[in-house]
């Protein structure tokens, strides 16, 4: 093993090797930065292009966009409150209260140690865990992957400060909402309503820019002045504090960068369920739970190792087995297969050392990219001072055109709109929005996984609790489901005891 | 007459949000009785579960005992019409109505436009138009920012990533 990843290593230290990784650095921080643009479209562009280049120099590319995607899209989250990509959107939760503190620099800088250290570990646990790889992806079934979607939404709702009937509904709205479109179970299509536009679906871009974007944008049109409205100096300070926040809150680190390689590792689940387990875990085992959703630190830390992290989880089936567990790795096994890989089982056996070599620029592009990332923090955090006047208008075509760009559909630009205007509406009367994304996200394969864990079953319900797995599962979410409401009965009890 | 106006407008705000969600459900569950039995189990499971879901919202919004048990326990951080809520995120004070309706007036504007005549042109005028309209800028600041957004789209989507960007119903 050894000998091979020297041999990979060698070939990645090459001017070409480390040009295209610097060039893939560069685009996926770009890519990042633009809303609605994630990984698997910066990849599905630019992967063809490798075509002519030796197969280090790809994946070079490759490895130095996927690694740098992430930080380019909390750069947005942080700053104007809107999520390059879907697994960003648990970083504006705190990220953003940050920036309108003016602690812009601060946010940014956890942001990118976070991603770094979170990017390493996850490529490292994939050095570890390839050889014992098969046995964890085969462990988890159609009944694993109905419980842990569940588990999610479920814990997203428990963690909704004070909130929790509310961010249930809106939850059980977005799985409705999920069903639009093209019915997995029986081929047709379901409450379209007659729009043609939604045979597909409802497309998480377009969805997540109008939740996000849109609403922030109207508050701030209406209101005037600019992000920050603590106009403190966001400096070069106020960065590193942030880069020394990640190992101050060490345990943070390290449970968000696990989680992530562990989610990352199930197909079909992705870096949004990732980040948000990570964020809500950190929630639930704060001794301060309130102070979240206000610019507690702690909250950017752990969706972004998690983000990062995750794609060392991902390759895990993607390398292993060739199942991609996101579409982004999907698109990279084409680029493999372009350069003569073929994905599977034996690819690990003839082609060790270009998979070492893709392990080891991901590696060094998840730190590379947090450093150019952290020297452009300060031209950055200057967005969150911008004349709402001149920001407003700039965010909402950028980000309307970021929707629309995902799938070339105009369509989508009026989506955006439409979910623009029911995310405001969530917030005046008070409901949370996140719920509505991560049941969006999670309603296919919550769906289509319970009804194939009902087809093995025979219609038993019982294979939810008898497989071991699953039994775990389904006691976490029953934890979930009461724990805030036996938190409430304590804190009663607590206060009359004080009053007594 | 303005105080059962208030009340009713109090009761709007308070009732209309649940009723808008049980509506929407129920749109959807009548709409999945029409498709298979295989389709529209779990939507049928979820719309029933969020009709439970709602009436607990419901009941919590009233002032009953068992209202106020629900919302003890479930919706702890909702108070009732006129009492304070917490601070936060989805919890703060919020501009006039009609600033958020001039608001999303221009946001819809913008969108009726790039539909109409396409990104490229929309873009510029939204841009250079809000600035120079609600800003209060200069003409040739406004066209100068709104030209700079219009070239980086152009030069990132069209030129650097070739998405053809949408030209709009009347010339596509």
């Amino acid at each position: 093993m050894l000998d091979v990843a020297l041999t990979a290593a060698g070939n990645v230290f090459t001017f070409q090797s480390l040009l295209f990784l610097t060039i893939g650095m560069l685009i996926g921080l770009v890519v990042g930065v633009v809303p609605g643009m994630g990984g698997t479209t910066a990849l599905a562009v630019f992967g063809p292009m490798t075509v002519g280049l030796d197969p280090y120099s790809a994946l070079s590319l490759a490895g130095g966009l996927m690694g740098a995607v992430s930080f380019g899209g909390s750069v947005t989250s942080i700053l104007i409150n809107l999520p390059g990509g879907a697994p960003n959107a648990a970083t504006c939760l705190d990220g953003y209260p940050l920036a309108q503190q003016g602690k812009a620099g601060l946010a940014l800088g956890a942001s990118a140690s976070a991603s770094s250290v979170g990017g390493v570990i996850g490529v490292f646990t994939l050095l570890l865990v390839i050889p014992i790889s098969k046995k964890i992806v085969l462990a988890f079934g159609p009944s694993e992957f109905f419980l842990l979607a569940t588990l999610g939404l479920v814990t997203i709702a428990a963690c909704a400060p004070g909130r929790m009937l509310r961010a249930m509904i809106v939850g059980g709205i977005g799985l409705l909402f999920a069903f639009i479109g093209f019915d997995n179970v029986n081929g047709g299509t379901r409450f379209t309503f007659g729009i043609e536009h939604l045979w597909e679906g409802i497309p998480l871009a377009p969805a997540m820019i109008g939740l996000f974007a849109f609403p922030e944008m109207i508050e701030l049109s209406a209101k005037g002045g600019s992000i920050a409205k603590d106009k403190g100096q966001v400096g070069l300070t106020g960065t590193l504090d942030g880069v020394w926040a990640s190992f101050k809150y060490w345990k943070t680190l390290l449970r968000g960068s696990l989680i992530g390689t562990l989610v990352g590792a199930i197909p079909g689940v992705g870096g949004t369920v990732a980040a948000f387990l990570a964020y809500f875990s950190t929630v639930q085992a704060s001794k301060n739970p309130e102070s979240f959703g206000k610019g507690n630190i702690e909250g950017v830390i752990a969706p972004e190792a998690a983000n990062n992290a995750k794609d060392g989880g991902n390759l895990i089936p993607t390398l292993a087995f060739g199942i991609p567990g996101t579409a982004e790795m999907a698109v990279l096994l084409g680029v493999l297969v372009l350069h003569g890989m073929e994905p599977g089982p034996t690819m690990i056996l003839h082609h060790e050392a270009e998979i070492y070599g893709l392990i080891l620029t991901l590696t060094l592009s998840s730190i590379l990219a947090s450093v150019i990332g952290l020297m452009m923090v300060r031209p950055l955090a200057m967005i969150t001072r911008l004349d709402a006047h001149i920001l407003v208008p700039s965010v909402i075509a950028i980000s309307f055109v970021g929707a629309y760009a995902n799938n070339s559909l105009p369509g989508d630009i009026v989506l955006a709109f439409v979910f623009g205007v029911i995310g405001y509406l969530l917030i005046r009367f008070d409901y949370p929005r996140l719920p509505l994304v991560i049941a969006l996200v999670l309603g296919e394969l919550a769906e289509r996984s319970f009804a194939q864990a009902m087809m093995i079953s025979g219609g038993s319900w019982s294979i939810f609790v008898t497989r071991p797995i699953s039994a775990l599962l389904f006691a976490l979410i029953v934890m979930a489901l009461t724990y805030p409401m036996i938190r409430t009965l304590l804190q009663r009890r607590h206060s009359v005891e004080e009053v007594s | 007459m303005s105080a059962p106006r208030k009340s009713f407008s109090a009761l709007a705000e308070n009732f209309g949000p649940p009723l808008v969600f049980l509506a929407v459900t129920l749109i959807f569950i009548v709409a999945a009785y029409g498709y298979p039995p295989a389709s529209r189990e779990v939507p049928l499971l979820i719309g029933y579960v969020l009709i439970v879901l709602i009436a607990l919202d419901i009941l919590s919004r009233t002032s009953t005992s068992t209202g106020e048990l629900v919302r003890r326990y479930l919706n702890p951080a909702s108070g009732l019409p006129g009492v304070p809520k917490s601070a936060g995120d989805e919890g703060e004070e919020h501009p006039s109505g009609q600033k958020e309706l001039l608001a999303v007036g221009w946001v819809a504007a913008f969108t009726a436009a790039v539909m109409i005549v396409g990104i490229l042109p929309a873009v510029p005028a939204y841009v250079a138009s809000y600035m120079i309209v609600e800003g209060r800028k200069s003409v040739k600041f406004s066209i100068l920012i709104a030209a700079s957004i219009a070239l980086f789209l152009w030069l990132s989507f069209e030129m650097i990533l070739s998405i053809p960007l949408y030209r709009g119903m009347l010339f596509e």
